[in-house]
């Protein structure tokens, strides 16, 4: 914005929201949040309300995998508990910083994000990884549910082998109940170590 | 339950620029995205960013340009990623989510999509390496962003 002109007196915003009420998207709702003090073997959300289209998680987690830098996380779905059965599938993308590997699995008893890469951290790696998990039609009675996410971890070369990695894994889930039960474990770790953190939020349609 | 997906800032250009900063960042949110939407104004450019004025961050990627898929990493790297800024079009956009940004016992994970829509897409991770909280972010490269690229940073609370 220019002084020319004559026009001695301007306010200078610093983005296009200032001076107007600040606009909160409504349909974008936090639902619940963990935030461990002490290791934790799983996390799960229940009694999840149907009221949304969509859900996503978005987690902040170490385990105490005690080997490899970085670990997976297994998924489960279900109604009033998660289901174990062989009803579900995954595929995943990964790049390791060496190399970009895809891979698949069905008729699985979870859905495992980072089946082949770090997508959180360990305590041997030293630090946290995040995914963010999405949900999609999570609450639909007449589909099988579908879940995609983005993760990863970068221990900056501090461990070697299953360390540092990028992620997206599609998952599904083949039932078309409405999912009220998402369960969150380390995939090689026991425990979740403290400080996780598990947030859970829901999207409305 | 609290409605949680807020815009901090937004930043649309006016005018040509090598540099975008979100500063004074308040430490109420549990994650941070920024959005970018650019196109630079002359030479294409990668773009790359500041954590509170540090650049000190390493990386990890996967990429695809229609071809082969391919994955890099390095250490002590503020490339954002290996996208480019094309100058022959808005072609280029990113996601960028700060998780925990605010947390003080842990390192800070960068999750990032980039894709120039007519060279390719990819995904990154990039981990600062310090407990201090996030309160600026700097997103610039070695030449100008142009007139009309956008810069949003929105804010998630967590329950």
């Amino acid at each position: 914005m220019s002084n020319a002109g004559g026009m001695s007196t301007i306010a200078r915003y610093a983005d296009m929201l200032a001076g107007n009420a600040v606009f909160v998207d409504t349909a974008y709702e936090s639902i619940a949040t963990t935030t461990l003090s002490t290791a934790t073997a799983s996390i799960t959300f229940s009694s999840i309300s149907a009221t949304y289209q969509h859900l996503q998680i978005r987690v902040f987690a170490q385990t105490n995998r005690a080997t490899f830098g970085g670990d997976g996380v297994q998924l489960q779905l279900g109604t009033t508990s998660a289901d174990t059965g062989s009803n579900y599938a995954y595929h995943d993308l990964s790049g390791n910083g060496a190399s970009a590997a895809g891979q698949g699995q069905t008729t699985q008893t979870k859905i495992i994000l980072g089946a082949n890469a770090g997508v959180i951290g360990s305590t041997a790696g030293g630090v946290f990884g995040g995914i963010v998990i999405d949900i999609l039609d999570y609450a639909n009675t007449n589909k099988y549910k579908t879940v995609r996410s983005l993760g990863g971890m970068d221990d900056n070369a501090v461990s070697a082998g299953f360390g540092t990695a990028i992620d997206v894994t599609s998952g599904l889930w083949m039932s078309a109940s409405a999912t009220g039960t998402i369960k969150l474990m380390p995939l090689n770790g026991s425990n979740f170590n403290q400080y996780s953190s598990f947030a859970l939020y829901g999207i409305r349609g | 339950m609290p409605s949680t997906y807020e815009p901090i800032a937004t930043n649309t250009l006016g005018s040509a620029t090598a540099s975008i900063t979100f500063s004074s960042i308040p430490n109420t949110y549990t994650d941070l995205i920024l959005v970018v939407n650019a196109k630079a104004q002359s030479a294409d450019i990668y773009p790359q960013y500041k954590l509170n004025t540090s650049s000190t961050l390493s990386r990890v990627y996967f990429s695809g340009d229609g071809a082969s898929a391919s994955s890099g990493k390095s250490a002590d790297n503020y490339i954002v990623g290996t996208q480019q800024v094309y100058a022959s079009g808005f072609l280029f956009n990113a996601i960028c989510h700060f998780m925990n940004y605010s947390n003080t016992t842990a390192f800070k994970a960068v999750l990032v999509r980039n894709n120039n829509a007519s060279r390719g897409t990819e995904a990154l991770v990039s981990v600062w390496r310090s407990t201090a909280a996030i309160n600026a972010i700097e997103y610039y490269a070695s030449g100008n962003f142009d007139v009309g690229s956008t810069f949003t940073l929105y804010g998630i609370k967590a329950a």
